[in-house]
């Protein structure tokens, strides 16, 4: 064995190819499957790609980072099921490109947000979140009202993720720009958070 | 996932386990026998230099192997590569399951004693709405405040007016379903003329001073307006068409709120909480409810 060691140690190239295959065995079992699993995880039932209109709404959630203080992941935890409905699965999140977990809850977890509230709620809240929630700090984001969605964009995403396999039919694509033709961002991220989770609420 | 991966990723696992050992065991090894007798590993670089050799320190040795075990016992016990469920067969989802049937028992019969107890005597237990009082912060206090003294388009639930009807059984279908409140637009109807004339009949009817002459006219125009608000404007229940005879304003009582209202319209939500909750709950939270009107009367609240 020592006899081996040296003339492992004195081959650069064998030593740096040892090397490699035994640092790649974590990332060979960890992380392969995980790469072919990710077309093998089958939407959860109820769950169908975002219309237009949400879909530009998780943009604009992605863009504000709402994920840096809102998590979108019930944990399977007694206190968490009982407050904001059944844990996540993995299955829920198939058409989320990238998925919103997050890590941190400033806020409160909306992956069940979904009709809670009212539309009025959620508008007067985005506006002003004081206005509702008197010692709220989340911040205010009184743009969203006058940024119109750009239909264009919202259909070449969708095309993109049809191209990545999400079920978009043609007439989906089709009826896109209509759908958002006029509706603000608010609106479209209003859309996205009354559909959040409530295809699979209990 | 193909079933070769999951085969693969478990070969590789534990090819990669067994090389630990392998490699561990023969360091323990190291430093005996073979080495020269100066304990140095025969490379000599600069003409001098030389490797020193010792013994792994026991105690190091323990780890490393402790180590190994650990993850080896882990894999075998747990939820592992592949579709082992491990021996314990313990996971997530079974831990939450067991959670919530530790508890069930205590909680199903908590929730069929709320579903028996009639509500006045829920509400008359201070032991019972102290329990409500995280119920409704979780699940109402967003829009009616913690307080229940509501907010603008938010219903107060503390005074005597009841949009939809005050009766147990109006509040606790007000939960459960949920409400849709909605106002057409009148501005076409009306004309803007017609509009401000309304106003001034509307605000005439809470007592606040406007031109006779355009109260007048807009009584006259009220007939619109009476098919949901009654010809005494005292509302309507059934529809959530509020009373405009008291002093009380869902949207403001500024002239410009009222204005967009009557041009507008309103349409106003409350969400159904059927789905969400238990009806046990739901009675706990009607009982809770009717206990905020006594609660403001006897606090000077400020909405929080």
């Amino acid at each position: 064995m020592p006899f081996l060691q040296q003339k492992i140690e004195r081959h650069g190239v064998v030593l740096g190819a040892l090397i490699a295959i035994v640092i790649s065995v974590g990332g060979l079992v960890e992380l392969v499957p995980l790469y072919l699993m990710s077309r093998s995880m089958p939407p959860a039932e109820g769950i169908r790609p975002y219309p237009a209109l949400a879909l530009a709404g998780r943009e604009v959630y992605v863009r504000e980072g709402c994920y840096g203080c809102h998590s979108q992941m019930i944990r399977t935890l007694r206190s968490e099921t009982a407050r904001y409905g059944s844990y996540s699965r993995a299955g829920e999140s198939v058409y989320d490109r990238p998925f919103q977990f997050g890590s941190k809850r400033t806020g409160p977890d909306l992956a069940r947000v979904g009709g809670r509230y009212s539309d009025e709620w959620q508008r007067l809240h985005l506006l002003d979140p004081r206005a509702v929630v008197p010692d709220s700090n989340m911040p205010a984001y009184p743009w969203l009202a006058d940024e119109p969605v750009d239909p264009q964009e919202v259909e070449q995403r969708m095309r993109a993720l049809q191209r990545l396999g999400d079920p978009y039919s043609d007439a989906d694509l089709q009826g896109a720009s209509a759908q958002v033709q006029g509706r603000s961002e608010l609106d479209a991220l209003i859309a996205y958070l009354q559909g959040l989770g409530v295809t699979a609420q209990h | 996932m193909p079933e070769w991966i999951r085969t693969a990723a478990i070969l590789i696992t534990g090819v990669a386990l067994l090389a630990g050992f392998a490699v561990i065991l023969s360091m323990a090894r190291y430093g005996r026998g073979r080495w020269r007798v100066d304990e140095t590993t025969g490379h000599v670089w600069d003409g001098d230099l030389r490797e020193g050799v010792h013994r792994i320190p026991w105690w190091s040795l323990v780890l490393y192997l402790g180590t190994l075990l650990f993850a080896s016992l882990y894999l075998v016990l747990y939820a592992g590569p592949g579709r082992s469920a491990g021996i314990l067969r313990v996971n997530q989802e079974s831990e939450h399951a067991a959670a919530l049937a530790a508890l069930a028992p205590q909680r199903e019969q908590f929730l069929a004693n709320l579903r028996d107890t009639p509500i006045e005597q829920l509400a008359a237990s201070p032991q019972m709405m102290a329990g409500a009082r995280p119920l409704f912060e979780t699940h109402c206090a967003a829009c009616h405040g913690r307080r229940g003294l509501g907010a603008r388009g938010f219903p107060n639930l503390t005074d005597e007016d009841w949009m939809w009807g005050g009766t147990e059984q109006d509040v606790l279908t007000t939960i459960r379903e949920g409400r849709t409140g909605m106002m057409p637009p009148l501005g076409m109807a009306l004309g803007a003329e017609g509009v401000e004339q309304v106003m001034a009949y509307v605000f005439s009817l809470s007592g606040i001073s406007v031109p006779e002459d355009y109260a007048l006219a807009g009584k006259d125009k009220f007939v619109v307006c009476a098919a949901c608000h009654g010809a005494d404007a005292r509302g309507n229940t059934a529809l959530g068409a509020p009373n405009l005879t008291d002093a009380i304003w869902l949207f403001g009582d500024g002239p410009e709120e009222l204005r967009e209202t009557i041009n507008d319209g309103r349409t106003n939500t409350m969400p159904m909480f059927a789905a969400r909750l238990d009806e046990g709950e739901i009675r706990l939270l009607a009982a809770y409810v009717f206990t905020l009107g006594t609660a403001s009367r006897n606090t000077t609240a400020s909405r929080d």
